[in-house]
C-alpha cells in the first residue's frame, strides 16, 4: 500500500475495514442523537445550544 | 477573623471551549467548529504522523540516536504485545494497534503539561472511541465466523441447563465492554488531573498563608513531585491497558473460544 509517497508492506484498509464500518455506524448514531437531543426540551433554549436561537425564531413563527 | 480562601472549580480545566466556530442556515443548519478538544486531538495525531514521517531522516529534525531509540523501543514493545496476545493472525491488526497506543500515550502525556488540555478525561471521546472498538470487533466477528460468532457468549463446557443463564450474562458482559474499555481510561485521567489540581492548590494556599508554610514548602512541593510521577506512570499504563484489551477483544474475535 502506497501512502505519503512512500511504499507500506502491510495491508491497513483490508484488515480495518470492520473498525471503519464501525466507526461510520457510531458516528451516525451520534450525529442522530445529537440533532435529535438539540431540538427537545429543556436543551431547544439551553444558552449552551448552538441551535437555540434557531429554534426560538422557529417557535416565534409558528 | 475568618479567612477567605478562594479555589477554583478543580473541573474547569475539563471544559469545552470553542476556538473557531462557523455556523449558519445553510444544508439545514450547519455547524463546523474547533474546539480545544479538536485542537489537542489534531495536534497528537500530526505529531505522530510527523515524527514518523522524519524520525529516520537525522538532518530532518535532529533527533538524536535516543529519541530513536525510544521510538524503536515502543514499537517493538506494541509488536511484541500484538504477538503475544492476538498471535501470529493478529498482525495484520499491528498498524491500528500501534496507532492507538500512541495517540492514547500521547494524549494523556500532552494532559499533564500545565495548562494544557486532556482529552482522554473526557467520556465523549474515551467512550465513542471504546465503542467503535468492540463493535469493530464484532463485525470481525461476524465476517470471518457469520453467526457462529454467537458461540462466543457460551463458554465450553456449560452444562445445557446453564446455557440461557450463561448466555445472557455473557452478552450482558460483551456489551458492557465497550462502557467499561471508555470509562475505565477517562475515570483514571480524570481522578489524577482532579487530584492534582486540589492537591497544588492546597499546597499554594499553605505556602503562601504563613510563615510556618513556607518553612515547610519542601514537603507539600515534594509530595507533589511524587503525585506528578505517579500520573506520568498512569498515563502508560492506561494506554497499555487500553491496547492491552484491544487485542484481547480482537483475540477474541479471530479465535472465538481459543481452541
Amino acid at each position: 500500500m502506497s501512502l505519503f509517497g512512500r511504499k507500506f508492506p502491510t495491508p491497513i484498509v483490508r484488515p480495518l475495514a470492520p473498525f471503519i464500518a464501525a466507526a461510520s455506524i457510531v458516528w451516525l448514531t451520534v450525529n442522530k442523537i445529537e440533532n435529535s437531543a438539540q431540538s427537545l426540551p429543556p436543551y431547544d433554549s439551553d444558552p449552551r445550544n448552538p441551535k437555540a436561537l434557531l429554534n426560538k425564531q422557529l417557535k416565534e413563527h409558528h | 477573623m475568618t479567612k477567605i480562601i478562594h479555589i477554583y472549580n478543580p473541573l474547569e480545566q475539563f471544559e469545552i471551549v470553542k476556538f473557531i466556530a462557523l455556523e449558519g442556515p445553510l444544508f439545514g443548519y450547519i455547524q463546523i467548529g474547533l474546539t480545544n478538544i479538536g485542537f489537542y486531538l489534531l495536534l497528537a495525531s500530526l505529531f505522530i504522523i510527523l515524527l514518523h514521517l522524519l524520525y529516520n531522516k537525522e538532518g530532518v529534525l535532529g533527533l538524536s540516536n535516543t529519541l530513536m531509540l525510544c521510538m524503536e523501543s515502543l514499537f517493538g514493545f506494541v509488536l511484541q504485545l500484538v504477538k503475544n496476545q492476538v498471535g501470529p493472525s493478529g498482525q495484520p491488526y499491528f498498524p491500528a494497534i500501534y496507532s492507538l497506543f500512541l495517540f492514547i500515550l500521547l494524549l494523556n502525556l500532552v494532559g499533564l503539561i500545565p495548562y494544557s488540555f486532556c482529552a482522554t478525561a473526557h467520556f465523549a471521546f474515551t467512550l465513542g472511541l471504546s465503542s467503535t472498538i468492540v463493535l469493530g470487533v464484532t463485525i470481525l466477528g461476524l465476517k470471518l465466523h457469520g453467526f457462529h460468532f454467537f458461540s462466543l457468549f457460551v463458554p465450553a463446557g456449560t452444562p445445557l441447563a446453564l446455557v440461557p443463564l450463561l448466555t445472557l450474562i455473557e452478552a450482558v458482559s460483551y456489551v458492557a465492554r465497550s462502557v467499561s474499555l471508555g470509562i475505565r481510561l477517562a475515570a483514571n485521567m480524570l481522578a489524577g488531573h482532579i487530584l492534582l489540581h486540589l492537591f497544588s492548590t492546597f499546597s499554594w494556599k499553605f505556602i503562601t498563608g504563613s510563615f510556618l508554610g513556607l518553612l515547610l514548602a519542601p514537603l507539600p512541593l515534594l509530595f507533589i513531585t511524587l503525585l506528578y510521577g505517579l500520573e506520568i506512570g498512569v498515563a502508560f499504563i492506561q494506554a497499555f491497558v487500553f491496547v492491552l484489551l484491544t487485542c484481547s477483544y480482537i483475540q477474541d474475535a479471530i479465535k472465538l473460544h481459543s481452541d
